[in-house]
């Protein structure tokens, strides 16, 4: 039966014209991808779905997504294909579908960076705004395949009925389904070539052969069957923005005009509850590249009490390249936790004795003036090369407390480890004195490319130092790599 | 409040210096861990004032010799209050985790700050000393003067704080704003300690087992 199959296919492909009815010019010339206007769908249709298809994910995806909320509140991110918006309810608002579809390419070709698509090579069509397909279907999966980038509907990508989805299928190449390589190789040895041909086999030989889910996507691209689609929600943003009075390098200005912004962030965190860990204090130039501070903190808050210390210590040392004619301040909020920053009035009094209560301000403080890195906390790690059993934390990362390296029976370990082994030259008595007396043999390290083969002891230096010194089994030298402080 | 109650009152504050009798108010005692520098100490390290260690090298056994202090201040913190934070500014060398674990140190309360500049660091140390949210801020100086470790004394009094200066030894005979200066120096068995100034108990000299 199997094999009968492709026999019969075979047989029907030359058979099958070409051209869908209405495609192609007089001189058989395919018409250009989407040059003619999309046509309003019929009134009675409930819903309609735009695909801007695109291959980008993460980050990219999701700024197509905020874009797309312009037109539509129901908007859908499908990782790796595309981004959906449902726009039936928003046709009437932007005066029909064409004026909405020109109006998104627009919008696309101005704001959606053009380090996400192609920049270079100009869009071959009016749908196509750097790497960014446009189409249109009355289902999402429908307009999911037809914004595929090898899809070429009979000309359109615009299918504003299922009798316009299920004519298109005819001309839909199975690619555009994203189905996987095993599947696609089967129907193709089956002799199907468009997803059309799919549609006229039976339906229960269909789902056992192939699988029951591309069934169900077809259906679902259909209209037979619903399609479930998480609704995309953008974080929520905190912008402020304040224009000064006259161009100025003074800190103490730029902090008045900044204490205003920091209360409307304050308020606006209040109303959510919630707390910001960093801010973004932008300050723009004339005519340069804005200069852009961030103020971290350790934990989130919500206090301006807390931002303006910080703010001040970095305007003091931002170099500033040329005068500053407005503030902006962006934040995005986040939930704050379980405990209360203060404590309760009444039940703490003064806040002082909170558990690390001053810690989270201490460390914000610290880097705002040193930077990220040069406050941590310390980490151990369970690891036998000296240098690998350390590791910087994040201060309040939750840091665990090593087990195995609190026990008595853990070997000694120096107080004080060098950065890296400095080379020392030994007298050999002394040398001779500390081979009898045996050593700790570290041999580690062989997968990752550091190994190491080292004999470890202990001495006590004439001027009354205690080292740890390593003799290397690979050069025989002396190193010292740690006091006992 | 009768006159003579307010003049003893003036008198007793930790200020005023009287010929002869010592201050009568001092701040609380963190015992050293140690017995004979514990009674040299008058009870053992003074939290609210800046401690001097002044080293003839790195690496001599000065940590071994703060560590019994460190860890009783991470577990029952100063004068019962919850704060147990140690801040070590600008340590000459990576202080290595597992020996800091098996010493009983809790790795969670330390946090380790690493200044730019020397003007940095002094900046940061009064920063953590008036915080109040140390125990203990220990600070790794290559070249401070005496306004600087005068900033930090008044910083350490303000909030109750443990301030431990290390210096080399050769700054011994320079003038000293600090109430308690040490000298600490390597010997057969341990290590010896000798105190030069001290404002809460007596000078001397002890030798640590450590």
């Amino acid at each position: 039966m199997l094999k009968r199959r492709p026999r019969v296919a075979r047989a029907r492909l030359p058979a099958v014209p070409p051209a869908a009815p209405g495609a192609g010019d007089s001189d058989g010339r395919r018409p250009a991808d989407d040059a003619a206007p999309w046509p309003d769908p019929p009134a009675a249709l409930r819903e309609l779905w735009l695909c801007l298809g695109t291959t980008a994910a993460g980050d990219a995806t999701a700024a197509l997504a905020r874009l797309a909320l312009r037109y539509t509140p129901v908007v859908s991110v499908e990782p790796g294909r595309g981004v959906l918006l449902e726009v039936a309810a928003s046709l009437r608002l932007f005066g029909g579908l064409e004026a909405l579809r020109h109006s998104l390419c627009s919008t696309l070709r101005s704001d959606w960076p053009s380090a996400y698509g192609d920049a270079d090579t100009p869009p071959a069509d009016k749908s196509l705004a750097a790497g960014v397909i446009l189409a249109c279907a009355p289902t999402p999966r429908a307009a999911v395949w037809l914004s595929h980038e090898h899809a070429n509907a009979g000309g359109t990508r615009c299918c504003n009925t299922r009798a316009d989805v299920r004519r298109a299928f005819g001309h839909l190449p199975l690619t555009v389904a994203g189905w996987p390589d095993k599947v696609q190789r089967q129907l193709r040895q089956m002799g199907l070539r468009t997803l059309g041909d799919c549609l006229r086999l039976p339906r229960a030989g269909f789902a056992r052969r192939v699988g029951r889910h591309c069934l169900q996507q077809l259906d679902e691209a259909l209209g037979e069957r619903p399609q479930l689609l998480t609704r995309y929600v953008a974080p929520e943003c905190f912008r402020a923005h304040c224009e000064l009075p006259d161009d100025t390098t003074d800190s103490a200005l730029l902090l008045a005009a900044l204490e205003p912004l920091f209360e409307r962030l304050e308020r606006f965190l209040r109303r959510r509850q919630s707390g910001v860990s960093t801010v973004e204090v932008q300050l723009s130039h004339h005519d340069q590249q804005p200069t852009v501070l961030h103020l971290g903190m350790a934990r989130p808050c919500g206090q301006r009490k807390r931002w303006l210390p910080l703010a001040r210590l970095q305007l003091e040392r931002a170099a500033l390249p040329a005068p500053v004619d407005a503030v902006a301040l962006r934040a995005w909020p986040v939930a704050l936790s379980a405990e209360p920053e203060a404590g309760l009035p009444g039940i703490k009094p003064g806040g002082q004795t909170v558990d690390d209560c001053g810690l989270p301000v201490l460390i914000d403080t610290l880097r705002a003036r040193l930077g990220a890195a040069g406050v941590y906390a310390l980490q151990a790690a369970a690891e036998h090369r000296p240098e690998c059993a350390w590791q910087i934390a994040e201060p309040f990362a939750g840091g665990r407390e090593p087990a195995s390296h609190g026990v008595a029976g853990a070997p000694k370990r120096p107080l004080w480890l060098l950065d890296r082994p400095r080379p020392v030259t030994l007298a050999p008595a002394l040398v001779a004195a500390l081979c009898a007396g045996g050593a700790e043999r570290i041999e580690s390290g062989w997968w990752d490319g550091h190994d190491i083969r080292r004999d470890y002891y202990r001495i006590t230096t004439p001027d009354g130092s205690c080292w740890w010194v390593y003799q290397c089994r690979r050069s025989t030298g002396w190193y010292l790599h740690g006091l006992f402080g | 409040m009768s006159r003579e109650a307010r003049l003893q009152q003036l008198l007793n504050h930790p200020h005023v210096w009287k010929q002869g009798r010592r201050p009568a108010g001092r701040p609380e005692a963190l015992p050293t861990g140690f017995t004979g520098l514990d009674t040299l100490l008058g009870g053992g390290w003074p939290a609210g004032a800046v401690t001097e260690l002044l080293l003839e090298a790195q690496g001599i056994g000065e940590l071994r010799a703060l560590m019994p202090a460190l860890r009783a201040l991470q577990v029952s913190g100063v004068r019962g209050q919850q704060r147990r934070q140690l801040c070590w500014v600008n340590p000459p060398y990576i202080p290595y985790a597992p020996a800091l674990a098996r010493h009983g140190l809790s790795l969670a309360q330390l946090l380790v700050v690493k200044p730019g500049s020397v003007a940095d660091a002094v900046w940061a140390t009064e920063q953590a000393l008036r915080s109040g949210a140390c125990a203990a801020v220990l600070f790794w100086a290559e070249r401070i003067d005496n306004k600087a470790l005068r900033r930090l004394q008044l910083a350490a009094e303000a909030t109750a704080c443990w301030g431990v200066v290390v210096r080399s030894a050769r700054h011994a005979g320079e003038m000293s704003p600090v109430p308690l200066r040490l000298c600490m120096a390597p010997a057969d068995g341990g290590l010896n300690v000798e105190i030069l100034r001290n404002r809460y108990g007596t000078a001397g000299r002890v030798l640590l087992p450590c």
